[in-house]
Order: structure tokens, then sequence, then C-alpha cells
């Protein structure tokens, strides 16, 4: 489904990422492991048409989309859900869930009734309609920027670290609806610093450092891998010494 | 052409390109002032009709008013819309005192310059605490209210009509003579500016300009600096001001306009801004061209503002850079990468000690066990989130203390409530003795707080060295020492401990992240702290490099420094650190030693995730 | 009250000046000078549609708004949409809208001189008397149309995809981009609507203050000091701020001097520096 061969990218004269390439199979949850400034960022923002890249290719269903504005790759399927959620803080709820829906071009009813349907995904949401985005929790706020993705109808989901800044029992009900999202067959690309819950959550991973891929595999064997037990699981690894 | 002058010009050249980059410029630099002030000596014999020497003259005065507004737009960053008001502000000083009032002309020019200056001050002190457009927009409104009062002080200043028979200089009273001292005053300008650019002073207006956050976390009084180049700016044009009174001979409000404000703007852009002869050659590029194809003053501006459009999109640095550019450009190609202008490393003795890093210059031995620093409820709110509640810490001296949590957990925060970064919080803060609520970041630096941060803020055009020079600014002999010269030993030893040595001359920005993580560390050890605040130094680092970066903490911290480490390595914390700290939503969900803190079960569901309990 | 309602008309107009700016600004990060050209334009454009081709005043308030809206949308694709790409667009974008604004007006002076024009109204001749308030129907209707023209804005912002779409664009640029919004389409739309509005308030002033060259001039830097003084980010700061600044100017040229009202708004600027030096409806940022 998403095909990322050889990028290269970097801002100014300095690299970033230097010949990365991952792939994501149709309906499949996959993460992107690695320590801050490894380049997670600047790869989810290259593939969603918000970083040019500077060598490489980036295909989505077989088709070229590097070099697209990030509007037509959200017409694609491909959309972000990004880190910091970037939602429209004096906006209500229901305006933001609304602006989700902005690169289709369909009715206000039609939108309405998915809105109601983004909703049920989301109860908490619901009696929070008409209230400011900027005054919600950072949880609340959390859900709003996953809902107002999935009202553009993504194919695959990119996640920016959705767990960021959220007390322990809000991680995991976001990674239990992120998994649900999965469920319905929309698949999932999870860039992730908390990678026990990330592991938890998908089927394949990739280790990203100082902008390379230095490990993949599948969810089992990264959570088996020493290096990675070292690195991002850490203190199991000092407590078990 | 004789070896000499090539040599010259050479010379001449690659200090172009370097004052270009908006680097410090090379020592010989000044070379190029011998030549321009030798061409302009000279031309009066070549170009003699009376005209043509009025020409020329007005040239030499409009380039003096230019380098004082290159000051601020080129070191600044900032555009100024107010310097032809302030301009014609000294012009009308002399004039006035002059004519209505009899003052003897000399006393009436340095009346001019004085007005000028305090109408500067005026300016700038009223703007320069504030950030981005501000400033452009109140410089506007200068040019406006400077006619407006002028135009309507009728009394003093005979309103929209002018004054007529301004005298000319005593003794500079021919064309010819009057093209001397503007010559002589144009000279005295740019050595101040060439000194000026290589001083203290010029390297913290670039780092200034380059991230105002950054300087001010290495000790520079931001707000101060402004105030003071901006005065400096003032006080150049305002030796322009009297003269351009005597050329014009006859003055009225429109000099003060927006339109001759823009007109500045345009012969400093597009002759080149932030070098050292720009100012000069824009200023004789448009006005020799506008007077050649005897050009109106309107199509003038009309023609020259499109050119400065190209300039913006295609030029930068305006004509000097550019050929600056294509100058260094055709000389590497012709023989290898010329060698960097700037002062090279004298590799000195290995790292042995730190004398001057040692806490004892900084206020007394250094006790171990002392407590440094201490905040209690520590509260930060943004809007209606609270990024950092209720959090009391404290640090002794010669101790590593971690803080953890999860990204966005409000350690980025903390940091900034301590470094003084951030401002509107509650609770209270001391350190070393002082309570830390009202001093700014700059004073904080001063008592000793040292910092890197998160993403990392350099001096991105500027080499290492040049970064460490900048950041030891306020360690520096007090006066006399110019140049970039590591002597000290100081500098050196950082370069020995970063690791950065080989790479003192490059270019921070051609580094890697790695070697750019190690200048943060390194110019935040050049502050020279007793407390250093440490963001993810280890983030990016190879696991091969983090020994070096451990080893250098360890020993830090057993000179007497206290270090706050934010990291989420836990095998480096585990080694490294006394105590830890656990935020998570911006509070204190634990804290204790390292071994308490894995084991923490409130810490593991937290941060290390549940799957591990 | 006489000064007072005086007062509020002039305040109308800076208010829709600084709301064309704010807009622009928000959008392209531009502070955009050249507003006051596309103002004079506007009047221009007026001038000849009324006294050249002699048609209905309303006609030559379409006209002003259609030329001065044909020079932003122009200004947009040929200067201020390069400019954003630079390395630094925010110096590089000053510079450029104050050419713009010069080119401008040195182009106007060039074709028809610097002579002062009257546009022709015929509300300008009528002197309303309504409780003891005398002031001629132009002033009045400039003051009514300015406060639609402002109502209709945000009505547009409130209430439509397009206008949803823009405000988006204001609050989180980033957020915009995400959910598929061009920010390229967002910044001629604004340009668009922000100088169709300048040219009606050129239209709107050009009976009252004659037209010419620099006719945008004061009002612009009166507009621009409004919206600084609302921190740049506050659209009902910066019409608090409006009217608040044609009261004091009123208030001003009637008590204290006529010549010296266009200083006043600088005093304002002053003194709000001083208090708020970044502002005074700002908020703090979080620096990481």
């Amino acid at each position: 489904m998403l095909e990322v061969s050889d990028i290269t990218a970097g801002y100014g004269n300095s690299t970033v990422l230097t010949g990365v390439s991952l792939s994501i199979e149709r309906g499949e949850a996959v993460t992107v492991l690695g320590a801050n400034g490894a380049g997670k960022s600047t790869l989810i923002q290259a593939i969603a048409g918000l970083t040019p890249i500077r060598g490489g290719e980036i295909r989505f269903e077989g088709e070229r989309i590097h070099g697209l504005s990030a509007a037509r790759i959200v017409r694609r399927g491909l959309v972000l859900c990004p880190e910091g959620r970037h939602l429209f803080p004096q906006m209500s709820v229901r305006e933001n869930l609304m602006l989700g829906a902005y690169s289709h071009k369909i009715r206000r009813s039609a939108i309405a009734a998915q809105i109601d349907e983004v909703l049920e995904i989301f109860p908490a949401l619901k009696e929070k309609r008409t209230v400011y985005a900027g005054s919600l929790s950072g949880g609340e706020q959390q859900m709003v920027a996953i809902g107002r993705a999935l009202m553009a109808k993504p194919r695959l989901l990119l996640l920016d670290e959705p767990s960021l800044g959220l007390a322990p029992l809000l991680v995991q009900t976001v990674m239990r609806v992120v998994g649900e999202i999965n469920q319905r067959g929309i698949a999932i690309g999870l860039v992730e610093q908390n990678a026990a819950a990330a592991l938890e959550l998908v089927s394949r991973g990739y280790v990203l450092e100082a902008g390379s891929v230095v490990i993949q595999g599948s969810a089992q064997e990264l959570s088996s891998d020493d290096r990675v037990r070292a690195a991002y699981l850490g203190v199991v690894e000092q407590a078990a010494d | 052409m004789s070896v000499m002058s090539k040599a010259v010009l050479t010379r001449a050249a690659s200090g172009l390109s370097a004052g270009l980059r908006s680097r410090e410029p090379g020592r010989r630099e000044w070379l190029i002032i011998v030549p321009i002030v030798a061409v302009c000596a000279l031309l009066p014999l070549v170009i003699q009709g009376r005209y043509e020497v009025g020409v020329m003259t007005l040239i030499l005065i409009y380039a003096i008013a230019a380098y004082g507004l290159d000051l601020v737009l080129g070191h600044l960053g900032l555009v100024s819309v107010a310097h032809a008001a302030l301009l014609t502000v000294g012009a009308y000083t002399l004039v006035i005192l002059t004519t209505k009032y009899g003052v003897g002309y000399w006393w009436a020019a340095l009346a001019g310059v004085g007005v000028t200056t305090l109408a500067g001050l005026l300016l700038a002190g009223i703007t320069m605490r504030s950030r981005g457009h501000y400033f452009s927009v109140s410089s506007l409104a200068f040019a406006a209210v400077t006619v407006v009062v002028i135009t309507q002080w009728t009394s003093l200043t005979n309103g929209a009509s002018g004054i007529y028979a301004i005298p000319t200089p005593p003794g500079f009273d021919s064309t010819i003579s009057l093209f001397y001292l503007s010559l002589i005053v144009l000279t005295a300008v740019l050595v101040a500016m060439f000194l000026l650019t290589r001083s203290t002073l010029g390297r913290n207006l670039r780092a200034i300009q380059a991230d105002e956050v950054l300087a001010a976390s290495l000790g520079i009084n931001v707000v101060a600096t402004k105030l003071k180049a901006f005065t400096v700016s003032a006080a150049i044009v305002g030796l322009a001001g009297p003269l351009f009174a005597s050329w014009i001979s006859y003055i009225t409000p429109s000099s003060a306009s927006i339109m001759e404000g823009f007109n500045l703007l345009v012969y400093v852009i597009i002759g080149g801004s932030a070098t050292l002869a720009g100012p000069l050659v824009g200023v004789a590029l448009v006005v020799g061209v506008t007077e050649a194809f005897r050009f109106t003053e309107l199509y003038q501006t009309l023609i020259f503002s499109g050119i400065v459009f190209l300039v913006l999109l295609f030029f930068r640095g305006g004509v000097v850079g550019s050929v600056a550019r294509a100058w260094s450009r055709v000389a590497v190609r012709r023989r290898g990468p010329e060698p960097a202008e700037v002062p090279e490393v004298a590799v000195g003795p290995g790292p042995v000690a730190l004398p001057h890093l040692s806490p004892a210059d900084r206020g007394g031995p250094a006790e171990p066990g002392k407590v440094l620093f201490e905040a209690r409820s520590l509260t930060k709110k943004y809007g209606g989130v609270t990024a950092v509640s209720d959090v009391s810490l404290a640090a002794r001296e010669g101790e590593i203390i971690g803080v953890i949590g999860p990204n966005g957990a409000g350690k980025s925060t903390l940091f900034g409530l301590i470094s003084g970064v951030v401002g509107g919080w509650s609770g209270s803060a001391s350190f070393a003795g002082r309570d830390l609520r009202r001093l700014a970041v700059h004073e904080r630096a001063r008592l000793g707080i040292g910092r890197t941060f998160q993403t990392n803020r350099l001096l991105n055009d500027e080499t290492v060295l040049q970064n460490l020079v900048t950041a030891a600014y306020l360690h520096r002999p007090a006066r006399g020492s110019r140049s970039a010269d590591p002597d000290d030993g100081f500098l050196n030893t950082i370069l020995d401990l970063t690791g950065l040595r080989a790479k003192a001359n490059e270019v921070v920005s051609g580094l890697s992240i790695e070697e750019q993580k190690l200048v943060g560390v390194g110019m935040a050890l050049a502050v020279r702290p007793r407390m250093l605040l440490l963001d993810e130094p280890f983030a990016g680092l190879r696991e091969s490099e983090t020994p070096r970066l451990m080893r250098l903490l360890e020993w830090l911290r057993d000179q007497g420094m206290v270090i706050l480490l934010v990291e989420h390595k836990m095998r480096v914390l585990m080694s490294l650190c006394s105590h830890v700290y656990v935020l998570d939503s911006g509070q204190l969900i634990a804290e204790g030693s390292p071994d308490q803190i894995v084991n923490d079960p409130r810490v593991i569901s937290a941060y290390l995730g549940t799957k591990n309990a | 009250m006489q000064v007072l309602a005086n007062g509020l008309a002039l305040g109308a107009i800076y208010a829709l000046v600084a709301s064309c700016l704010l807009l622009i600004f928000g959008i392209l990060e531009i502070p955009d000078f050249a507003l006051g050209g596309r103002i004079m334009v506007g009047g221009y454009a007026g001038y000849f549609v009324a006294e050249n081709l002699g048609l209905h005043y309303w006609i030559a308030v379409v006209a002003a708004a259609l030329a001065a809206g044909l020079l932003g949308v122009v200004s947009e694709l040929a200067v201020y949409r390069w400019l954003r790409n630079t390395p630094r667009p925010l110096l590089s974008g000053f510079i450029g809208a104050l050419v713009l604004l010069t080119a401008t007006e040195i182009t106007v002076q060039l074709l028809f001189t610097a002579d002062f024009r009257k546009l022709p109204s015929p509300y300008e001749s009528q002197i309303l008397d309504f409780a003891g308030i005398r002031m001629t129907e132009q002033r009045l209707l400039a003051g009514v149309v300015a406060l639609v023209l402002i109502a209709a804005l945000h009505a547009y912002l409130r209430g439509t995809r397009g206008g949803r779409a823009m405000r988006a664009t204001l609050e989180d640029r980033r957020g915009a981009e995400i959910v598929g919004i061009s920010p390229a389409k967002t910044a001629l739309i604004a340009m668009l609507l922000g100088s169709c509005m300048a040219g009606v308030a050129g239209a709107l002033l050009g009976p009252m203050y004659l037209v010419y060259p620099t006719m945008g001039d004061a009002i612009l830097i009166k507009g621009l000091i409004v919206i600084v003084l609302a921190g740049m980010r506050s659209s009902l700061g910066a019409i608090s701020a409006a009217l608040l600044l044609g009261i004091a100017e009123s208030f001003g040229a009637s008590y204290l001097s006529v010549g010296f009202s266009d200083a006043y708004a600088f005093i304002f600027l002053i003194i709000a520096l001083m208090v708020r030096p970044n502002g005074l409806f700002t908020k703090s940022v979080l620096v990481r």
C-alpha cells in the first residue's frame, strides 16, 4: 500500500534522513520507533507531503506521491494525525471535525452523518461538541485530533506520537482506539516513543537511529531484540541486571 | 596586473565573501577600506565638473547614513524606515541653531549629532523590548510623525515651505572641500563599522540576530545590546545630517518622508546588506545611474525598487555579496578551496585541567553537599493547560540530578522556568541564595546557570570556534581582546573535552546532528556555569559516543558543578544520577535514587510501560 | 456628541482597514503596507468612474473594489508568493510590501500627476441633523458601510466552508495544511477579499478627504498601529482599538490642534508599547 524507498530529507545544510526504506501493507499496523532527534517526525512529514524529500521515492497504492501537495495526498486517503495535535483551538470540536472532511467536497448533511459516526468511537466527545477545542484536556484534544483525521476517510492513518504528554490511563485508551481503527480495515503507521505500548499494538516495526533504519522485524522480534530492549524498553533490562 | 595588486584583490574579495556570510570578518578585511577611500579621494582629479563633484559628495553623505541604517538592518535584522527622518532631525537641528539662533556651525553640527542620537535612543527605548513587526511599524509611524511635527511647528521650522540659505561648514565652503570633509567622515565610519563587526558587540549582535533566546541564555543582555546598536546607528546618521543640510542648502519636511526612508533601504539592499563595502556601492550605483540617465527621483525609486525585489529573490547579499560569491567560486575552481579566513586554533596541550571552569572563580569554592538551587511549588499554565504543576526540587553542588518523564510531561517547560526563558509562573526559586523571580535570562546566565536546548540552538552560519567565542563572551578580559583567540586555553580545553578540536574551524550547519549536540554542550560550558541544564544531550548520539559525554559530565560533577539532566536513556541516568525526579503531565509523581525510581510502580506504569511491570 | 459621532465614523473606517490588514497578515504573515496603495487605487478607480464616465457613486464604489481586488491578486501572484519562499520571509516580505507600496504610488503619480481630485458623491452635499448632531450623509454612509463590510467578513469567516478554512489557517497553519487546505489558495482569497474591502475604503474616503497618490499612507499607518496595539492577532481587539483611535483623533482635532491629529496615533502606540512591549492582547508561547 505504502512503499517508501531509499528517501533522503533534511533542512538547510543538514541531512536528517539518509536512505530510509519501509513499507506498509493494506490493513496492516506498523510502528516506527526511535529516540528524539532520530528523524521519526521528518519521516512521517515527508510521507504526508509536508516536508520535501531530496532523493528516493514514495508510492501510495502504486502511484508516486512525493512532490504532491499535502492536500492531494489527503484526498488519496493518506491522512496524518500530527505530533502536538495542531487542532484549531478557538473553534468548536464540531468545527474541527468538519474541517477534517475539508478535502472531500461533500454536502453538510453528509458531513453531519460522518461526524456522528466518528463520535461513536469517542463517546466522551459527544457532549463537548460545541466546546472550543483549546479548552479541552490533553486526552480529549488527542481524541479530537484522531477524530479529525478519521473525518478525511483515511485508508492509511499516520499517527505521530499520539501518547505525547498523556497520563498512563489515557495512553491505554488512545492505543485501544487506534487498535479499533485498525480493526475497521484502516492501515496504521504509528510513530511512538512509548515503545512498549506501540509494540503491543502493531504487527511489524522499524527502528530509526540517526536518520537510518537500523533494525526491522515483527513486533515479537523487536520486543525480544537486545538492542531494542536496551535502548527503548530501557529499564527492564537494567532492573533485570 | 602585478603580483602585488592581485594579492590585494584576492584578499579583498575573500574579505568580502566573509562579510557576506555575516560571519566574523577576517583580520585583513580592513584592506578593502584602503582602495575604497583611495579611489574616492582620487575621483575629483578625474571628474572635475562642479555639478559632478556635488553629486559625488551627495553619494558620500548618503553612504554615511546608509552605514548607519545597515547597522540596524544588517546586524540586527530590523527594517527601519525611520532613518531618513533621523537624518532630517539632525539637519534641521543644525539649520535652526545656525539660522535662527546664530550658534556657531561646529557647535550646531555637534548638537545635530546629539539630538539625532537622542531621537534614536527614544525610538529604540520604546521599541527594542518588543519583537517582530512592532519595530518596523513604529519606524513607519516615527517617520510620519516627524513630517507632521516639522510641518506643523511653523514658528521653529518654517513649516512646509522649508528653510533656505543654510550655511556651509566654515573653511569647507567650496564644493571640493565639502567633498573631502564628507570623505573624511565616511572613512571614520567605515573604520568604525569594521572594528564594530570584530568587537564583542558585533559578535553579540550576530548572536542576537541569529537567535535571541540563545543569546540571552549565553548571558548577553539582549535589550541593552540592541539599544546600544540602535543608538550608535542613530549617531552615525546624525553625522550625515548636518553635512546633508549644508550640501542641499534648502531643506523641507519631505526629506523625512517614508519614501526617503525607503530610498535609504534600497541603497543598502542593492549594494549588499551586512557587507563592509555594500552600502557605499549601493548608493554610488543608484545615485550614479540616476544621474547618468537623468532620471527624475520618481523614476529612480520606481526602477530601483523593482531591482530590490529581484535582489531579494535572486541576488542575496546585493551587488557586493553576489560579486564576492561569484569570485570565491572562481577562486575555488582555480586553486581549490581557500583556507578559511578565521583564526586557526593553536594546537595546545591536551586536556589537563580546567582552571577557568572551576566554580572557585564563580563565587567561592564549591562545597559538595551545599544546596545551590532550590525551587518550591513551581507552577506554569498556558491558557487552560497546566504544563508544570506544583513541582519542588533541590540540587546540591557536585550532584547530577535526573529529570525524567514522557515527552510532553513538562520537562522542557521546567527548564524554561529555571533558565528564565518562560515567564509568568508561580512558586519560588533561588540559586546560590539569590531569588530568581525578578532575574532576566541573561542575569541568570551571569549568575552561573548554563543550558542546552532540546532542539539545538546554535549560530548556524558560524564556525564551531566562533560559536564558543561568542558563548564565552561573559568571561573575556574586559577590553582589548577583540579577536577570536582561544589563547587562554579555556576554549582549547572545551574543544578537547567535547572532541571537537578537528572541527573547530568548520561551519556548524555542515556538521552532523551528533556534532552539533556537542557544540551545544560546549557553548553551555563556555558560559562557565555553576549549574548546567542539559536537555536530552544524549538523544541522537551514537552508542559509541555516549561514554565520552558521560565521562565529561562525571568530571564536571567532580569539579563541583551541579548538572540537571533531562534524558530518556535510562542506562545513562542510572549510572550518572544521584537523585531522579519523575514528571508526568506536569506533576512530580516520584523522586528518589535511581534504584528506587526504577522499582516505583507509579513510574513504571507512567513511563516505562505497563507491559514490563 | 458631535465630536463623538465624527470619531466613530472615522474609527469605523480605521477598523475596516485594520480588519483587512489583520486578515492578510494572519494568512500571508506579511504586514501588507501595499494595502495603502490599493486603498488609493480604489479611490482613483472610483474617481474615474464617477467623474469621467459620469456613472453613479455606487457603481464607482464597486469599480473601486474590483480594481483594488485585481491589484491585490496580482500582488500575491507576482510578488508575495515568491517572497514567502526566501530564506528570511519576515524581512523579505516586509521590504517587498514597501516596494509594492512605493511602486504603486509612483506609478499612479506618473500616470495621473500628484493633483488632488475630488471624488463626486451625491451624499457629500447633504447634511443630516439628528438630535443636534450634524454630519454629512457621506460621513455617516462611510461609517455604516465600513461596519457592514466588517460584519460581512465575519459572517463569511464564521458561516461558510471557505471562511472556516481561512479561520483554520489563521489558528494553526500546519493543522490546516494537514486537513488538506491549500495555503496558496487561502492566501489568494485573503488577498482578494482584503484588497476589495480596501478599495471600498478608498472610494468611501474619496469624497471626504480627496484622492491623491499618497492618500493611503496615513490611514495605512493608523490601521497598522491599531493591529499592533491589538497584538497582531485579535480582530475584536483591533476593532475596539480602531474605534478608540477614531474618537481620540476626533476629540484631539476639535480641542487641541487639527494639524497634529495624525500624531495622536503614534502617541497611542508609544504608550501602549511602554506598558505592554508585545501588544495589548498577546499570549505567551512555549520555547523548547
